[in-house]
């Protein structure tokens, strides 16, 4: 059986305060919204803990996923009509 | 006194012609964009098409008044923003809740993975990319409406975060910080009901 070795360095532990502190400015950091000393900072951050990496792609896969949600266009039909009841609506005013 | 105006037109008759052709050409252009952002914000066909009413009845009224200080998608936007609050008031809907940035950041232990497909698609993935769709409109229509309006305006349909602000009247600084929150819950929903099926999480005062 081997034994590990004790590291010096305590390896990073998600859910300190710095990982709040970063995720509190992911969005701006995802919308290039910030000074390029944070970025390069969230960056390093984002290299070293994987579950701030982990939420940051999922946040960002969120906002994709806006970004592409079309929705039912109005049909011809229903555009006549509308029109039809605004003006009704505006001759009674 | 009212000013005199060269382009006054002779009689009611032509005035009104003259409304209604100008109405036309607004609606033709923009019903499209307009029903869009009606159906991300409202949720549903029927409420969406009762918002669209409003916001042309009202830009019909005020047309006149538009002087082309924002561009006219931009005023459209500001005038449905104003119809859906008096939709709103009018229904007496539940009070606006407020979500803690706090509550919405996701610690170790209370993380989960989100299944959000990327751009690279497999076949499967295309299958099930509608029930994705419907679950974050569920997601979104979960929202705060004042949380909801930022995300679907900035995030859905677009604009910068300075014409949310005009639109909303809000501070860029304050459009931002309820985006944040925002995307923060809608990740939460789609984590929560795609991987673990957690709730919501905790509501709490806006810091």
């Amino acid at each position: 059986m081997t034994t590990r070795r004790r590291t010096t360095r305590a390896p990073h532990r998600h859910s300190t305060a710095h990982c709040r502190k970063i995720l509190r400015t992911i969005s701006g950091y995802l919308d290039n919204d910030l000074p390029k000393s944070m970025c390069a900072e969230i960056r390093k951050h984002l290299g070293a803990c994987p579950e701030c990496e982990r939420v940051v792609r999922s946040l960002k896969r969120t906002i994709n996923l806006c970004k592409r949600a079309d929705v039912a266009r109005l049909t011809a039909h229903d555009k006549t009509r509308l029109r039809k009841e605004i003006l009704a609506a505006v001759s009674r005013l | 006194m009212p000013s005199r105006s060269p382009k006054q037109p002779q009689d009611g008759a032509a005035a009104d012609a003259q409304s209604v052709a100008a109405f036309d050409r607004l609606y033709r252009d923009h019903v499209d964009r307009m029903y869009r952002f009606a159906q991300r914000l409202c949720g549903s066909p029927e409420d969406a098409k009762d918002l669209v009413q409003e916001t042309f009845l009202s830009a019909y009224r005020s047309l006149k008044d538009f002087r082309g200080e924002s561009s006219v998608s931009t005023w459209l936007y500001t005038i449905a923003a104003h119809a859906c609050q008096r939709m709103r008031r009018k229904r007496k809907g539940e009070p606006e809740r407020e979500l803690s940035l706090d509550a919405l950041i996701p610690t170790s232990d209370g993380d989960m993975p989100l299944q959000v497909p990327g751009e690279d698609l497999s076949p499967e993935e295309r299958l099930q990319y509608k029930e994705l769709r419907q679950s974050l409109f569920a997601a979104v229509h979960q929202l705060p409406k004042k949380y909801r309006m930022v995300l679907v305006l900035r995030d859905m349909e677009g604009l910068s975060a300075k014409e949310v602000g005009a639109v909303m009247g809000l501070t860029e600084r304050a459009v931002k910080s309820r985006l944040h929150r925002a995307r923060l819950f809608v990740r939460h929903e789609l984590g929560g009901q795609h991987a673990t099926g957690k709730g919501r999480p905790a509501m709490g005062a806006e810091d």
